[in-house]
């Protein structure tokens, strides 16, 4: 049974991409990404990579809210883990890579550990207790001593890569582009193969998945796996962008922002997640100057867009261009 | 040909003039960046800003400073590290200022400061109050308000200036913050007068209820209670003390308003026994800080000036006279060479001069107490006064 109003469970019917994007196309979005930048200032670089943090962050929390079909709300808890894990291992010597594998691997583990309960609570048991995480994980990192630093928090060494310090903002973008695309690329595959068809499945209904035999309780945990792994990896590229992580940018706030880019972007689309994170990126650095504008545009959005266009970016696009048009994403609501 | 001629003088002009090329500084402006939490929970404390900017302004009215006008760019960073690392790099990499005054959170400051004094901007803090801002020491970096070992070593002074004070007790919060300051005021008291603290309690952030604290320090029966809480908890503290009868005096930090926890208590009776780190020289509401008020409203009519509000100014003050000092061709090291040597400089809104050192950037050593008598806010610097 559907936890959620997911895009799929009102209309009954799953639309199936009448053709992908075409390979040039991709190609083409991947050398404008790598070249963009050369044109915009420090600022606008340090923005552009947070584009893509958020990218990977909207989608990992995706696959538990658009894919799964639950109100798991354990994100910003992935993005914390990854984000002090990343930090704890290179300061321990670990450069970038193995780094960021790490704050993966961590987030994973979060993962793991908050799809567990899950398996027997649904619904706003389930929002509840994933939301009570990510503060009890606030809670220890102001509360973790010499390991997390307090309110303080952590200083994140520069990132080093095959010996070489990256210091400026474009060789940082560069980095995280190639590591995005990576995360996509995998979580694409991933969603479109029968492990994807078999979560969106579980989604659906989970009394017909296990009658075709499926291990839906299986499935269930690897989603949570995947999407804290992909987060925490995001976790990573935060810190290392940064320099310095404190428990404060792990909190309810976050949280919101993540929901947003969902929302924003739609529920279950691939495309609308990064539609959707580019866009709440963008919106509150161009409104930096109008103190208090933000959050009216911010919140007006999410008003507008789930009033007059439910299914999100992604949706909304995808039912327009084919190519945009996501496997399972049933279309409105 | 005239135009290639003219385009040539130009460029010849502006080769033969380096003293325009340094960041922020034109032929008349000097940019100046400005971040502080102006929205959010933290954004009481992001009222410095404001201050700051009103000093600015009134030396912009009064001719500038060698013939160039300030130009403020004020950014917000809701307190929030990420923020205000993109605040920052906006503010250096996009507005081209020439220096920054800025950073109410502890937290958001040391997020940015490695960035600036790896660009070698001189970085002036607005009121971030942690003593650790400044260790390590960074030669672009000035923090020109008292810091937190400050303000804990003022607080067990003004407690063990009242006569007879033998037994301190101490609640704080659990955090590093809170654990930070307990350990300066006790290894301080310990110290100085070779007492320990006699009771030792904790409460947690966001506590709405103080009443299992407040009975165990009436037990105890202290001669003072050392408050390391922030403003909620502290009027949390205050109004319970209050309810239980409990009348040992309560010190809070510096970043407790007296007028904000008056607010927060609803009760004047209740604030009797309460006192708070005060850095300013006129009192509240006196008529000596109008003036100063007065400075901040003329520009910003719509603001409520109030404690954290008049924060900043000392600094502004302290960057103007710095920026005289480094005459009409400004650089960013003549600027951080003037800085350091500013000495005995007295700002007129702070009650402790400020002197930097070449090897010491930690500008504001001292402070007061302030409390309410007879209904109104009395600055003292020891209890018998």
């Amino acid at each position: 049974m559907s936890d959620i109003s997911s895009p799929t469970s009102r209309t009954g019917t799953w639309t199936r991409a009448s053709g992908d994007m075409p390979r040039a196309v991709l190609v083409l979005a991947a050398l404008v990404a790598a070249l963009a930048p050369l044109g915009l200032n420090e600022y606008w670089r340090f923005v552009a990579s947070m584009m893509l943090i958020y990218t990977l962050v909207t989608l990992g929390f995706n696959i538990l809210l658009g894919y799964l079909g639950q109100l798991a709300f354990a994100n910003v808890a992935f993005f914390g883990v990854g984000a002090y894990a990343a930090t704890i291992a290179m300061n321990g010597g670990l450069n970038f890579i193995p780094g960021i594998l790490v704050g993966g691997i961590g987030g994973g583990i979060a993962g793991f550990l908050v799809g567990i309960p899950a398996l027997r609570i649904r619904n706003y048991q389930l929002a509840i207790v994933t939301l009570a995480t990510g503060e009890l994980l606030r809670w220890l990192y102001i509360h973790g001593g010499s390991i997390t630093q307090g309110s303080s928090g952590l200083e994140v060494p520069p990132m080093t890569l095959a010996g070489l310090q990256i210091t400026t903002e474009i060789g940082k973008y560069w980095v995280f582009l190639a590591f995005t695309i990576l995360c996509l690329a995998v979580t694409r595959n991933l969603l479109r193969s029968s492990v994807g068809r078999a979560i969106v499945s579980v989604r659906e209904s989970e009394a017909i998945s296990l009658g075709l035999g499926m291990h839906a309780a299986g499935f269930r945990i690897l989603a949570f796996v995947w999407s804290g792994a992909l987060v925490g990896v995001a976790g990573g590229m935060y810190a290392c962008l940064l320099g310095r992580i404190t428990p404060e940018s792990f909190g309810l706030t976050q949280l919101l922002v993540h929901f947003s880019m969902v929302m924003v972007g739609g529920l279950g689309s691939f495309v609308g997640s990064i539609f959707g994170a580019l866009l709440l990126t963008a919106i509150p650095e161009t409104l930096r100057n109008f103190p208090g504008l933000e959050e009216i545009v911010f919140s007006l959005l999410l008003i507008l867009v789930l009033r007059f266009v439910p299914e999100g970016i992604g949706g909304f696009l995808g039912a327009r261009i084919s190519g945009l048009r996501d496997r399972f994403f049933g279309g409105k609501p | 040909m005239k135009r290639m001629t003219a385009i040539l003088a130009a460029a010849l002009v502006a080769v033969a003039n380096p003293a325009f090329a340094e960041p922020g500084v034109g032929e008349d402006t000097i940019r100046i960046g400005i971040f502080a939490p102006l929205t959010g929970s933290a954004s009481i404390f992001g009222r410095a800003a404001f201050g700051a900017e009103a000093v600015y302004n009134e030396v912009n009215e009064k001719g500038g400073i060698h013939g160039r006008k300030i130009e403020v760019v004020r950014e917000d960073d809701g307190c929030d590290a990420a923020r205000a690392i993109s605040a920052v790099r906006k503010l250096t990499a996009q507005d081209d200022v020439f220096l920054i005054h800025g950073g109410v959170c502890s937290g958001t400051v040391m997020a940015v400061r490695d960035d600036l004094e790896r660009q070698n901007v001189p970085f002036v803090i607005l009121g971030a109050a942690s003593a650790g801002i400044v260790k390590p020491f960074k030669k672009n970096l000035f923090q020109p308000i008292p810091n937190s070992d400050v303000v804990a070593t003022q607080m067990v002074d003004f407690a063990m200036s009242k006569p007879g004070t033998a037994k301190i007790a101490l609640i704080s919060h659990t955090d590093e913050w809170g654990e930070t300051n307990s350990r300066v005021a006790t290894e301080h008291l310990k110290k100085a007068y070779g007492l320990d603290i006699s009771l030792k309690l904790a409460l947690e952030r966001s506590t709405t209820d103080a009443t299992p604290q407040i009975l165990q320090l009436r037990n105890a029966q202290p001669d003072f209670v050392l408050a390391m809480l922030y403003p909620a908890e502290t009027a949390l503290l205050v109004r319970d003390a209050h309810k239980f009868g409990m009348t040992t005096p309560i010190l809070g930090n510096f970043g407790v308003s007296l007028e904000d926890t008056r607010d927060r208590v609803g009760d004047m009776a209740a604030m009797a026994n309460f006192y708070t780190f005060y850095a300013y020289e006129p009192a509240l509401s006196s008529a000596e800080i109008e003036p100063w008020t007065k400075m901040i409203t003329k520009y910003f009519p719509d603001h409520r000036a109030d404690t954290f509000s008049y924060e900043a100014m000392g600094g502004a003050l302290a960057v103007i006279e710095a920026l005289k000092q480094a005459g009409p061709d400004l650089t960013r090291d003549k600027f951080i060479a003037a800085m350091e040597s500013i000495k005995d400089f007295q700002s007129g809104i702070l009650n402790t001069p400020i002197t930097f050192s070449a090897d010491d950037h930690a500008g504001v050593n001292g402070g007061a107490m302030i409390a309410y008598r007879d209904g109104k806010p009395t600055v003292l610097k020891t209890w018998s006064e």
